[in-house]
């Protein structure tokens, strides 16, 4: 029961974290923008009305404040009508898919941020195109440690992959777990190499800007690497000593520490935000 | 340091390039060792084909101004500030010149030069 209990309390905090603190955080850093630059001092910014802009807030606090009754629902129920697996289901395939559920507001406005970019592109009137005659190479933004540290982690997930396939547990899917984590990693290696060297999204975007969006999604996607891997190696190993009941509070918290990570490191008071104004218009 | 491009220019994106990068050699913005971006990198930050940044690359690279190494990258080649000063369009206009202004001399007319030069380029080409 007491297992239960700490279940519900760090899904809560999951709850709370990515339907209210999170989302309020994304929602004041827009208002700070839209206030401190505005339409008419920087026309660029904004490729679609600011109403549209508006309109795209008040969607994405309702979709998060849905998503926040949800999972309310979801503690209260544990609480009041306790069931050995959530839902009746599996706790860890509802814990997976609210997760999937709690970013779904964030991924669609992220989907909506390419229109935006495609937007921000068109009216780009401008004759002369600029760019640094400097290759760009991983070290440049992300240390040889880190990258150090997640090949480490790798080779000793593999080789402790096939250390454990010589014991017989149940739930252990072997080779696929290696085969799902390199899967991940040439996914993030691609998309890391896509900010590095695919075209430019945002045609103003400052060369600092730039290498700084790079640095970020670099090391967001190598730490989140590090962590599945040595998530998924957890959740073994609990399988292993027969403790599969505390696995959806380990990847509660996984999802908690990804999810953190991922809003971090972005910094809006760095951002260079002249490259919107009007007057750049002429170069 | 930084390339700028006008594609509304009358020059040919490539050449812009090429004179940029000659002119970065020639005043020491670009030593030799110093590595270039890549075809793909340059290409997607001037938002131009793939195939204007490699023309440029290989007239270049023709010229030794710049030496590719592979999986290793583009980098400016060691002689690159003394073969810069060397433009071969020029060469390629005062050695054809010349060699005009001689046939012409000697009684050809301009059709059997142009018939003449048309069938040695093209069997070069073969």
């Amino acid at each position: 029961m007491s297992g239960q209990i700490l279940f519900y309390v760090v899904f809560l905090s999951q709850v709370l974290l990515i339907s209210f603190f999170l989302p309020r955080q994304v929602l004041e850093r827009v208002r700070y923008v839209v206030s401190t630059y505005p339409p008419s001092s920087y026309p660029r910014l904004y490729p679609v009305s600011l109403e549209r802009v508006e309109r795209a807030q008040r969607n994405y606090r309702n979709m998060n404040l849905f998503m926040l009754v949800l999972g309310l629902a979801l503690v209260a129920r544990g609480f009041y009508a306790p069931s050995e697996e959530m839902l009746n289901w599996d706790t860890t395939s509802v814990v997976f898919f609210y997760y999937l559920l709690q970013w779904s507001p964030l991924l669609i406005a992220l989907t909506a941020g390419f229109t935006y970019f495609n937007l921000k592109r068109k009216p780009d009137a401008r004759t002369k195109r600029r760019a640094e005659l400097r290759p760009r190479r991983l070290f440049d933004y992300v240390s040889p440690a880190l990258v150090g540290v997640a090949a480490i982690v790798y080779v000793a997930f593999i080789v402790f992959i096939a250390y454990v396939r010589t014991f017989e547990f149940p739930w252990f899917g072997g080779y696929l777990n290696v085969l799902g984590i390199t899967v991940l990693n040439l996914v993030f290696a691609g998309t890391i190499a896509y900010y590095m060297y695919g075209k430019r999204k945002d045609p103003y975007k400052s060369y600092e800007d730039r290498a700084r969006e790079i640095e970020l999604n670099a090391k967001l996607l190598i730490f989140i690497s590090i962590a599945a891997t040595v998530y998924v190696a957890l959740s073994i190993c609990l399988s292993a000593f027969d403790m599969r009941h505390l696995g959806p509070i380990a990847q509660s918290l996984y999802f908690q520490v990804i999810s953190v990570a991922a809003f971090r490191g972005f910094r809006i008071d760095k951002v260079n935000f002249e490259v919107y104004r009007e007057e750049l218009a002429a170069t | 340091m930084e390339i700028v491009i006008d594609i509304d220019g009358p020059v040919p994106l490539f050449a812009q390039l090429i004179g940029q990068i000659k002119e970065a050699v020639l005043g020491e913005r670009l030593r030799p060792g110093d590595a270039l971006p890549s075809i793909r990198q340059l290409a997607n930050d001037l938002n131009v084909n793939n195939k204007t940044v490699a023309k440029a690359y290989r007239l270049l690279e023709r010229d030794s101004v710049i030496e590719a190494k592979g999986y290793r990258g583009t980098f400016v080649h060691p002689d690159a500030k003394a073969n810069s000063t060397i433009d071969l369009n020029e060469l390629v206009m005062t050695q054809l010149t010349k060699t005009v202004d001689a046939l012409r001399q000697s009684g050809a007319t301009d059709s059997e030069i142009r018939i003449a030069f048309s069938d040695v380029m093209n069997r070069r080409g073969n």
